[in-house]
């Protein structure tokens, strides 16, 4: 008999109340980075982020006991998000920008910063779909090569091989930018 | 190899945009939750109305029972009426299969004319108003005594039988033998098994407001110039034309049978229904 309370205790006890805005802060850089190295455009990037955002947290609850599930899904999302934007056609693609005012000592740096950021962006513009993907996701959401490998379906030592190829033909090429 | 090239451009969200997808998220699942609790609500206003009107028919309308029993029957193979049970199935069950207390048994009745039923006993002399044309209500009669409490003891059952000019016959068992004297039914243990095959076409019905089950094949055939008979009820099928129909009111358990290939089941329950 002494036992029947504490089984029902335990039978009764809600799950732990998970804290979603901590998740979506914690995981919105990474997704939002993700968009960055992807599509090369801080806009499009937060449209894009969004869209994936709205499509995961309908279902959200499905992974409250999972929530390295939930990250993985975040990023499937956020692959056909990509994918889906890039079957558009160009004229569906937002050119406009809105140019922030900085204040004038940091302008400079940011010039430097963009800069560097666009030459990034053109060298990344020039590798196919699936390495650009594998950039993004290693260097953007700085996901580890297994969780890469598990959503790209490529195995671990490959998306390795393949990074390490693309890291070094980028580097030469940033090098060579940049005399 | 360095890479520091590379990760150098991640730079956070703004916090404007981060807040702003946040509300619109937040926003957008409680406006889902109102959708979604309006909807189950008006999900369960509707099954609980519907429950309702299903609960009110049912006690209304005796048809609808009706038509609500059949369907359960079909899916189960069995029809279950008060008092009444009946085994469908493709095949008519062996004897075997039948329960033991369903053995044949002798019935001896004594032999009264319907006048003599009539006066003697009027709870069972419950003839219809409405038969068949040319169908004559026949001179003898029975009446059984099968319960013995202590004497002297009412008769619980009678047999009328009517006749038409070509021979064909129709007889009606009025029987409150199940029950002993001052039972009501749901006092007793009474119960009628009736096993039947599905080519006997059996129907759920109601008469009167009560319920009962129409087929075809005529199950007994009193010969009421003997006034002996090995009787089985559930095993009887002594002519495969015609018809049977039973149900049960509150006490008595009413039997009707014909072997007239002539008597339609609308026939029947015009009779039935003209039983007081």
């Amino acid at each position: 008999m002494t036992h029947q309370p504490r089984i029902l205790g335990k039978l009764i006890t809600p799950s732990p109340k998970v804290d979603w805005e901590a998740i979506y802060h914690a995981e919105l850089p990474r997704l939002y980075n993700f968009f960055r190295y992807r599509v090369g455009d801080d806009r499009l990037a937060e449209d894009l982020t969004s869209e994936t955002f709205e499509k995961a947290w309908k279902n959200r609850q499905r992974y409250r006991h999972d929530l390295a599930a939930f990250s993985t899904w975040l990023f499937t999302i956020a692959r056909n998000v990509a994918i889906d934007y890039f079957r558009k056609p160009p004229g569906d693609i937002p050119l406009d920008e809105e140019t922030d005012v900085v204040a004038p000592e940091t302008l400079d740096i940011l010039v430097q910063q963009h800069s560097d950021y666009e030459k990034l962006s053109n060298l990344l513009a020039g590798l196919n779909d699936r390495d650009r993907e594998l950039v993004a996701l290693k260097y953007g959401a700085g996901l580890t090569n297994r969780a890469i490998a598990s959503l790209s379906g490529l195995s671990e030592s490959n998306v390795g091989t393949i990074l390490y190829r693309i890291t070094r033909q980028l580097r030469s090429a940033w090098e060579a930018d940049h005399g | 190899m360095d890479d520091d090239f590379l990760s150098g451009f991640r730079q956070p969200p703004t916090a404007e945009f981060a807040q702003g997808l946040l509300a619109r998220l937040v926003d957008e699942e409680k406006a889902r939750k109102k959708t979604r609790d309006s909807t189950w609500k008006r999900v369960g206003f509707a099954f609980a109305a519907l429950c309702l009107a299903l609960t009110v028919l049912l006690l209304v309308s005796p048809a609808a029972r009706t038509a609500a029993q059949q369907v359960i029957n079909d899916i189960l193979g069995k029809i279950t009426l008060p008092g009444i049970t009946v085994f469908v199935s493709s095949d008519r069950p062996s004897p075997s299969e039948f329960p033991p207390e369903l053995e044949s048994y002798e019935v001896i009745w004594t032999p009264l004319s319907p006048d003599e039923i009539s006066s003697g006993s009027s709870d069972l002399a419950r003839l219809p108003a409405w038969l068949p044309p040319a169908y004559a209500l026949q001179g003898r009669a029975a009446l059984f005594y099968q319960s013995y409490p202590t004497r002297p003891i009412p008769p619980d059952m009678a047999v009328f039988q009517w006749k038409s000019r070509a021979g064909d016959i129709i007889q009606l068992m009025v029987d409150k033998t199940s029950c002993s004297y001052e039972q009501s039914l749901s006092d007793c243990a009474s119960h009628t098994y009736v096993a039947m095959g599905i080519n006997d076409e059996p129907q759920v019905i109601t008469v009167n407001g009560h319920s009962g089950i129409i087929f075809s094949g005529m199950t007994f055939v009193f010969n009421l110039s003997d006034p002996v008979k090995q009787w089985n009820p559930a095993r009887e099928r002594l002519v495969p034309q015609g018809l049977t129909m039973m149900w049960r009111d509150d006490v008595i358990l009413f039997w009707i049978t014909t072997n007239s290939p002539e008597i339609s089941r609308d026939d029947l329950m015009r009779l039935a229904e003209s039983i007081p």
